[in-house]
């Protein structure tokens, strides 16, 4: 909320301040500094029509955004294996690639398609990975980053984001009055976005339950703030609460059985935690400053929040057992909005530079203390981390827009996702899917 | 709301309203909490009057007493979380000096054991300088191996430009391009001291660093960055056959490449 606001207050400030600034700013046009060759060779199919997707494209494409991969271009294949048995390794040792995916689509006769792939190491000649899918023409994007997924996993030893989703927010201003707030939900790539709630008022700070299926949020319907849950599949909403006063910042608890909210009902912006299952309440802060924007730690015994109790928006942790409070930031006057990577061991959080508008993103290491600047771009906001900790998607400006861009936890690789209509803001990265 | 509440606690003047607006509401009380526990401002006009408090017995002293009271309540609170702060911030400086020191003397424990029992060492190797420094600096990344030293120092480097301490980033760049001159990080490191070099604002510099990439690493995934960052140098400088030139370069050297595209995009506004 205090990140929200300051922003909002600085986007005017900005204007001015841009010009100025963009000398400073450091252009990152590629990935890591030795990513690792890999071809990707589209994928054979012998069927009459075209296929709905071009699945061996899709494999690259997120294998290049994870910026640990350079995928070989197409036009420079010498041979185009669609069996192992045709794979020549000789090709592939000159060309410079470390490793292989090839793949062939059949139809079956639902009209289905049945995908097989493999994976192979082309110093050492073997088959590393192979799997086979059978699935409609909707699921062929699923496909392609299981395929992702596995090489990813095969190649760095760390599971693949690929496959999970995202949720952001659109707002469409038409008008002073007339504004379309829009949940979204999307690929991790930004692909197949798809709208799961809409609203004329405001709709805030989406979480994901720990299954991924239902989404809580807050929403400005009948023009006062409630913290609402969503099932994704369904559609079904149920109010959680609808206090005097806010009603903000919902995180759901790793057992998925509590939400953490910010309550002002008692008179000021303290923690609260929610059992969804008893209904009961339970007050974690009493601050008479601001406590906000709550997150769990992965072992569901503290939370990580906001506050301007030391005169300065920074990160606080309170036990659950105890409510004993402890600060985590000390680094600059200003760090807020903390998410915990699973690991429980670092932090992503919006730190504040010395420029008016240089909100940026940043990684605590906890025990450590040391804080890693990862973006330099301006009023960068609201970063969540992927479920395997290797990328951080972020919302930032471009032009006098909102999009949204991805960042590698190390700050060496960024990336901008497709923008779509109006400001994008919010996004929240899918834990796994299963 | 909270930008509200900031604006209040930071400006003197509006306290000074507020005291000046107790001054002068003499007999029609005014109930006026300008700060209620929430944070909020709320309606300061000073015509409002409360029935609850002016039909009290003695008429000034309760109100503007009880108005005082939150007037320093609200300073005190103010106060401690400014205290706050500090003390927290202390605590923390004190825990940091604290590992500091026992870091250091662990690692004056490790080369003193090291040096006092090191009798292995050749003396008169040439580099026993080296040999008896390295393993007490980097014991944890495997002895003195080169790959891992030079990615550190590379690492090391970079992080100060993400921390955009350009300066100390030059020095660093410099000194690490002089330790590993032909090192696997060597064409990147040159290409970010000449990003560095524009960042700040010293384009014949960055010049001779990306010109450096191109003719030393021509092959390398950097070069066609260089190119293109060339071709922004001479921009800036106001050479625009130079930048044309390297524009061009990169498009037809390096096609199919992101900084190709942002070059024909440049070309184009040229």
């Amino acid at each position: 909320m205090i990140t929200r606001l300051t922003g909002l207050v600085l986007s005017l400030a900005l204007l001015v301040a841009m010009p100025l600034r963009a000398d400073l700013t450091i252009e990152i046009t590629q990935g890591a500094d030795n990513p690792v060759s890999v071809a990707v060779v589209p994928f054979g199919w012998g069927g009459a029509s075209a296929l709905p997707e071009d699945l061996a494209q899709i494999v690259a494409d997120d294998l290049e955004r994870s910026g640990l991969f350079a995928p070989l271009d197409r036009k420079n294949m010498l041979s185009l294996p669609t069996r192992t048995s045709d794979v020549v390794y000789r090709d592939w040792r000159i060309l410079g690639s470390d490793y292989l995916v090839i793949g062939s689509i059949g139809q079956t006769e639902d009209q289905r398609f049945r995908v097989e792939y493999y994976l192979f190491n082309v110093l050492n000649q073997q088959v590393i990975g192979q799997g086979a899918v059978t699935g409609g023409a909707d699921v062929m994007r699923d496909i392609g980053h299981r395929i992702s997924d596995l090489v990813y996993e095969k190649v760095t030893g760390r599971r693949g984001a690929f496959s999970t989703r995202i949720l952001y927010v659109t707002a469409d201003r038409h008008s002073t009055y007339n504004t379309d707030f829009r949940l979204n939900y999307a690929d991790a790539d930004g692909h197949r976005a798809k709208v799961i709630f809409q609203s004329k008022e405001p709709v805030l700070s989406p979480s994901w339950s720990p299954d991924a299926k239902k989404v809580s949020y807050v929403s400005f319907e009948g023009g006062r703030p409630g913290v609402y849950v969503q099932n994704i599949a369904t559609g079904e909403r149920e109010q959680i609460t609808r206090f005097p006063g806010l009603n903000s910042a919902p995180a759901w608890s790793p057992d998925g059985n509590k939400l953490a909210l910010v309550l002002s009902k008692s008179g000021n912006a303290d923690i609260y935690v929610k059992n969804l299952k008893s209904g009961q309440l339970t007050q974690i802060t009493r601050h008479y400053a601001i406590d906000t924007e709550p997150f769990w730690m992965p072992d569901g015994k503290s939370l990580v929040f906001t506050s301007n109790r030391g005169g300065s928006p920074q990160i606080y942790r309170v036990d659950l057992e105890n409510n004993w409070v402890e600060r985590l930031t000390f680094e600059g006057r200003y760090n807020a909005r903390a998410r915990v990577f699973d690991d429980g061991k670092s932090l992503v959080l919006v730190h504040k530079g010395e420029g008016a508008a240089d909100f940026n993103i940043a990684v605590l290491e906890i025990e450590s203390g040391r804080l890693r600047i990862l973006t330099s771009t301006l009023l960068d906001d609201s970063p969540s981390v992927a479920p395997n900790g290797d990328m951080l998607i972020y919302a930032t400006h471009k032009g006098n827009r909102g999009i949204l861009a991805a960042v590698s936890a190390d700050g060496k690789v960024k990336f901008e996702l497709p923008s779509t209509k109006g400001d994008v803001r919010e996004p929240a990265w899918s834990p796994f899917l299963n | 709301m909270k930008d509200r509440m900031f604006f209040f606690r930071n400006s003197p003047a509006i306290a000074g309203l507020f005291v000046v607006a107790l001054a002068q509401a003499e007999v029609p009380i005014v109930e006026s909490s300008p700060v209620n526990s929430n944070g909020q401002v709320q309606s300061g006009n000073p015509a409002v009057t409360s029935s609850r408090v002016s039909s009290r017995p003695s008429v000034n002293a309760p109100g503007v007493a009880q108005d005082s009271l939150y007037y320093q309540l609200d300073l005190l609170q103010q106060e401690v979380q400014a205290l706050r702060g500090l003390v927290e911030e202390q605590a923390h400086a004190m825990r940091m000096m604290k590992q500091e020191q026992r870091d250091r003397y662990i690692d004056l424990d490790r080369r003193i054991t090291k040096s006092s029992g090191g009798a292995g060492l050749p003396a008169g190797d040439p580099g026993s300088t080296n040999a008896t420094k390295s393993p007490a600096i980097a014991p944890a990344v495997g002895g003195s191996e080169t790959g891992s030293l030079e990615k550190q120092a590379y690492a090391d480097a970079f992080e100060l430009i993400k921390s955009r301490k350009f300066e100390q980033a030059v020095a660093s760049l410099n000194a690490f391009l002089t330790q590993y001159p032909s090192g696997a990080y060597a064409a990147n490191a040159r290409y970010w001291l000449g990003e560095v070099y524009l960042a700040v604002n010293n384009p014949e510099q960055a010049k001779e660093a990306f010109k450096q990439v191109l003719t030393d690493f021509p092959e390398h995934r950097k070069a066609p960055d260089a190119g293109y960052k060339l071709g922004r140098v001479y921009v800036t400088l106001g050479d625009k056959a130079k930048a044309r030139e390297y524009f061009e370069m990169t498009v037809s050297t390096y096609p199919g490449t992101p900084s190709a595209r942002l070059s024909r995009e440049f070309l184009k506004e040229l």
